[in-house]
């Protein structure tokens, strides 16, 4: 039963590049402050790094980031996850008519097939768009998108219908809505 | 920028899945994650604006953090007040935001994880002052999710629940009104959260028992309780579901004046703050005084 787990995922979609952070299409340089002192005369960041993010992360990330082009607002938050062929996943969400959702999930390991599909409260899936890429980029992504009759809950499942490896993969979901 | 042309949609396409419906155990396994299983109150304020056009200005409230030093009400009022400034947001003030801003620092810093947060704040201010607001949306729900990043690096893991709890609240809050605004009660749909409302209220139960005991939280968590039932009522009239609807607000707005009122004095209050300051808290904290008058509605 997983029905108490509860993450905190690391504060905003960090990706470093060069010294700075990019968070949700703005740049924040750090600030670097100084001690005083004769032992402290490197400059520090005023502001502790945060946690670098993994590789499905910044992948699910980039591959969001394309539905902010049409007024799409990323939500500051993924869902990491481990996923085999033998046992799909699946995240509880509210979502409300009037909205339109994108769920986006990626693993670093090429060659698979992910999959997302959405279901009614009930569990039964759901009609959605559906996007794969081609895995000509590395790695592996799919996402699903639908605008809801219904405000409520909803579940989103993640499985991997092609896969030569009974092997676990690491997996990253991050949501858009507008 | 190898994936978004790519990701220009012009892959997607409608499918109609060939899936098995989900069994009883994986819906009971299923994760619900506090930063996406909870609707954000952007997420919320998004769907009232396709379905009611509120009136935002109207719905604003002064920014004040409570000052105490009780935990449990201090990680309610961050909740409360970062959907407040998602409201100011949607009103385009951007004075208001800065308030909401600079208040949720007063109560992160009392709360003493406002080390990693001085960053938002000035990023709060920049983007107020530019009057970016899709930023400042997305700034906001970073802000909140780091105010509760640091309570888990801080083992205040239990504070999150009621964070999270409260800004939902707040959210409902502010749906309920404009929801009671319209003569047909457009955009009562958006409000039927019911699921919700039972998980949030199953996940007090998990706090300490001290906690739990709190006057503040276990009035939160008798809340959620109510919530969850009227939410489960099937009204068979408008009337009925109005007085379902203002039930619902008239509990949640009640709770939320109590979160944000102070049970100390401000020199009291001011003596519990950390007595080391971040070195980047270089602003002073002071009581800010809202740009705009509550309007009671």
């Amino acid at each position: 039963m997983n029905r108490s787990r509860f993450f905190i995922s690391a504060p905003g979609f960090f990706l470093l590049t060069a010294g700075s952070f990019i968070t949700n299409g703005y740049v924040a340089e750090p600030t670097p402050i100084v001690q005083e002192g004769p032992e402290h005369q490197d400059p520090l960041p005023a502001n502790p790094a945060p946690p670098v993010p993994t590789e499905a992360r910044r992948m699910a990330l980039e591959s969001a980031d394309a539905f902010t082009n049409d007024g799409f607002r990323i939500r500051d938050s993924e869902w990491p996850f481990s996923l085999t062929k033998a046992a799909p996943a699946f995240l509880e969400v509210t979502l409300f008519s009037g909205n339109h959702y994108w769920f986006v999930t990626a693993t670093p390991t090429a060659g698979v097939k992910l999959r997302v599909t959405l279901y009614d409260s009930s569990g039964h899936p759901m009609h959605s768009e559906q996007w794969q890429d081609s895995g000509e980029h590395g790695g592996s992504r799919a996402a699903a998108g639908i605008a809801p009759g219904e405000s409520g809950n909803y579940f989103v499942g993640v499985d991997l219908p092609e896969t030569p490896s009974d092997q676990p993969l690491d997996c990253s979901l991050v949501s858009a809505y507008k | 920028m190898l994936v978004l042309a790519v990701l220009s949609c012009r892959e997607a396409n409608a499918a109609v899945p060939v899936i098995a419906p989900m069994t009883e155990s994986q819906k009971q396994a299923a994760v619900f994650l506090d930063a996406l299983s909870i609707p954000s109150p952007g997420e919320v304020f998004a769907a009232l604006n396709k379905s009611s056009h509120p009136n935002w200005a109207a719905l604003i409230t002064p920014a004040e953090a409570p000052l105490t030093t009780d935990r449990s009400q201090l990680a309610l009022a961050v909740g409360v007040m970062a959907a407040n400034g998602y409201i100011a947001v949607e009103a385009q003030d951007g004075q208001q935001v800065k308030n909401i801003g600079r208040e949720m620092m007063t109560s992160a810093k009392a709360l003493g994880v406002s080390q990693n947060l001085m960053g938002r704040g000035d990023s709060l201010m920049e983007f107020a002052a530019n009057d970016a607001w899709d930023s400042l949306a997305d700034e906001l729900e970073a802000t909140e999710n780091e105010v509760k990043a640091s309570m888990v690096e801080q083992k205040d893991h239990v504070l999150v629940t009621l964070t999270s709890a409260a800004a939902w609240l707040r959210g409902l809050d502010v749906a309920t009104q404009v929801v009671l605004s319209s003569e047909t009660l457009q955009g009562a749909s958006l409000i039927r959260q019911q699921e919700l409302a039972r998980r949030l209220s199953i996940q007090l139960d998990t706090l300490p028992e001290r906690m739990k005991h709190d006057g503040l939280v276990s009035r939160v968590k008798a809340t959620l309780d109510n919530v969850t039932q009227l939410l489960g009522s099937h009204p068979d009239s408008i009337e009925a579901e109005r007085r379902m609807i203002q039930q619902i607000h008239d509990s949640t707005s009640g709770l939320v004046k109590e979160i944000l009122s102070s049970s100390e004095t401000p020199a009291a209050a001011a003596s519990a703050q950390p007595a080391s300051p971040p070195a980047s808290a270089a602003s002073p904290i002071a009581a800010v005084t809202s740009s705009v008058e509550p309007t009671k509605q």
